[in-house]
């Protein structure tokens, strides 16, 4: 096909011989003529078409990479799929979930370097999610939303404690990050964000993220579908797409980082306040029994013995079964009582807090029944 | 230790006992019935929430069971709030249903009496 579009090259112009002037330039007939045909496209179509920006999409569940292609693009072609190939040399013979597909335009040759550091990001993810199984990677996916809402009604002070969260949320985390400090560049290069649309944008995305951080009924991860990419790359409006314009503001942590990390924060406490808490429990005892034996009385060594014994396993008792019981809608209705408005930050502490309060009220009170219980045991064996 | 002291503090230690063999059971029916469990709440917002809990390991299986205890003992409470449905209550499996709502009235009774005893004890009324 010729650059005047479909139709026939057109007859170039003998070399001139002479630098002199001949003249005007020649007509080029060919292109005035099918210019009058409104069906045949006046200019190169790839120059009609912008070209969109790099941007990402995170696997939701596992399938062949085929499928994962067929997926993200209506209409493939050659360039677009040897674009794809080129960019994910980490999805193999099928995708994770949980991973960084990074999607580009192959009409567009100015993105490289963004293109480079979004595929570092992905290698990064990818070293994260390695170490889990499909099943805990796809559920990490899946209800994502689900724990964060759970997180912030607090229904566990020592639950998630063991799940894959703790665990694997920290790397996961830190790829955001690095994904968030991409945008950042990008914004602080092309200085886009003074413009009053962008604002307008900033404000919805974080009302909308707000939102989503109680919400139930979330699908995917969160980001808006960029509709410029999609339809630059033939990409199927079932799939998420973020662009990573529309994704981050320099100075503040928006979108998918936010949320990861406030999950990751959370179970980390969880975690901590669980088990430390146990462990801290055993270990004062076990400091105080050496404290009391050290000082030479031996009945008093003895009866600490089975009063400390006692208080340590009634604390984990009841610490464990207030836990089970605080559920997550009582507490959501303490919280609501106490005058904690519903969703973001304050949910989530509150939560927290009052299920810690719990557990601990319930493992002191335990605690101090399994004390008393021991010194019957003492009295008794004496 | 007097008489008095001697059967409260016997009692605590039923209580702990039993909070024990309570916490075996719970983990014992999140082992064998969690899917269906999680199977007959799937419509119920409450319900997707819990199931979050599944590989939370023995804490949030505890809690898993602990929290479906909850909603199908106090139906009533969680229906207003509309975070379950009816249906699923009416689908509940009969059986598993009495089984959870006997542990969580235990639960509340092992725990009310622990707090009682406690305030027995350490109040001084028995010396």
């Amino acid at each position: 096909m010729s650059e005047y579009g479909n139709v026939p090259r057109p007859a170039l112009p003998n070399p001139q011989r002479k630098q002199v002037y001949r003249g005007v330039e020649p007509t080029d007939l060919h292109a005035k003529h099918w210019a009058e045909y409104p069906e045949v496209p006046p200019e190169k179509p790839a120059v009609a078409k912008p070209s969109a920006e790099p941007g990402f999409y995170i696997v939701q569940q596992v399938m062949p990479r085929s499928a994962l292609e067929a997926a993200l693009f209506d209409k493939p072609d050659g360039a677009t799929l040897e674009k794809f190939t080129r960019l994910n040399p980490h999805v193999t013979g099928y995708a994770k979930p949980g991973q960084l597909i990074v999607l580009s335009d192959p009409n567009n040759p100015q993105c490289t370097r963004e293109e480079a550091l979004l595929m570092e990001a992905a290698q990064k993810v990818d070293a994260a999610l390695k170490p889990m199984s499909d099943e805990e990677a796809s559920f990490m996916v899946r209800y994502r939303s689900e724990i964060e809402s759970i997180l912030s009604q607090g229904s566990t002070s020592i639950g998630v404690g063991e799940s894959i969260f703790a665990k694997n949320l920290e790397d996961v985390k830190t790829s955001l990050k690095e994904i968030e400090a991409l945008h950042q560049k990008s914004f602080q290069r092309d200085g886009h964000l003074r413009s009053s649309e962008f604002f307008a944008e900033r404000a919805r995305l974080f009302a909308k993220l707000d939102r989503q951080l109680t919400g139930l009924t979330r699908k995917g991860i969160g980001f808006p579908d960029h509709p410029s990419l999609k339809s630059a790359l033939g990409i199927s409006s079932k799939s998420l797409v973020h662009h990573w314009s529309l994704a981050g503001a320099p100075g503040q942590i928006p979108g998918y980082a936010t949320h990861t990390e406030g999950v990751a924060r959370a179970a980390k406490v969880v975690k901590y306040g669980g088990w430390i808490g146990t462990a801290v429990g055993g270990g004062a005892s076990y400091m105080k029994v050496q404290e009391v034996c050290a000082a030479g009385n031996k009945d008093a060594c003895e009866k600490i013995k089975y009063t400390e014994g006692g208080s340590f396993i009634g604390g984990v008792a009841g610490g464990a079964m207030t836990g089970a019981a605080l559920t997550a809608p009582v507490v959501g209705a303490i919280c609501v009582g106490l005058g904690v408005p519903t969703g973001g930050l304050g949910t989530l502490a509150c939560g927290v807090v009052v299920v810690a309060a719990g557990s601990f009220a319930g493992g002191a009170v335990g605690g101090a029944g399994g004390e008393m219980f021991g010194e019957v045991i003492y009295e008794v064996t004496k | 230790m007097n008489t008095a002291e001697l059967i409260v503090g016997g009692l605590c230690g039923v209580v702990i006992i039993s909070m024990i063999i309570w916490i075996g059971i719970a983990l014992y029916i999140a082992h064998i019935k969690m899917d269906v469990i999680l199977e007959h709440l799937k419509n119920s917002s409450a319900g997707t929430r819990l199931a979050a809990l599944k590989h939370g390991g023995a804490w949030g299986r505890l809690l898993l069971v602990g929290g479906a205890s909850g909603l199908v003992t106090f139906t009533n409470f969680y229906i207003r709030r509309g975070t379950l449905s009816t249906e699923d209550v009416a689908s509940f499996p009969v059986s598993l249903r009495q089984k959870l709502v006997w542990m969580q009235w235990s639960a509340i009774v092992l725990l009310s009496a622990m707090v009682m005893l406690v305030a027995l004890g350490k109040s001084g009324v028995l010396k």
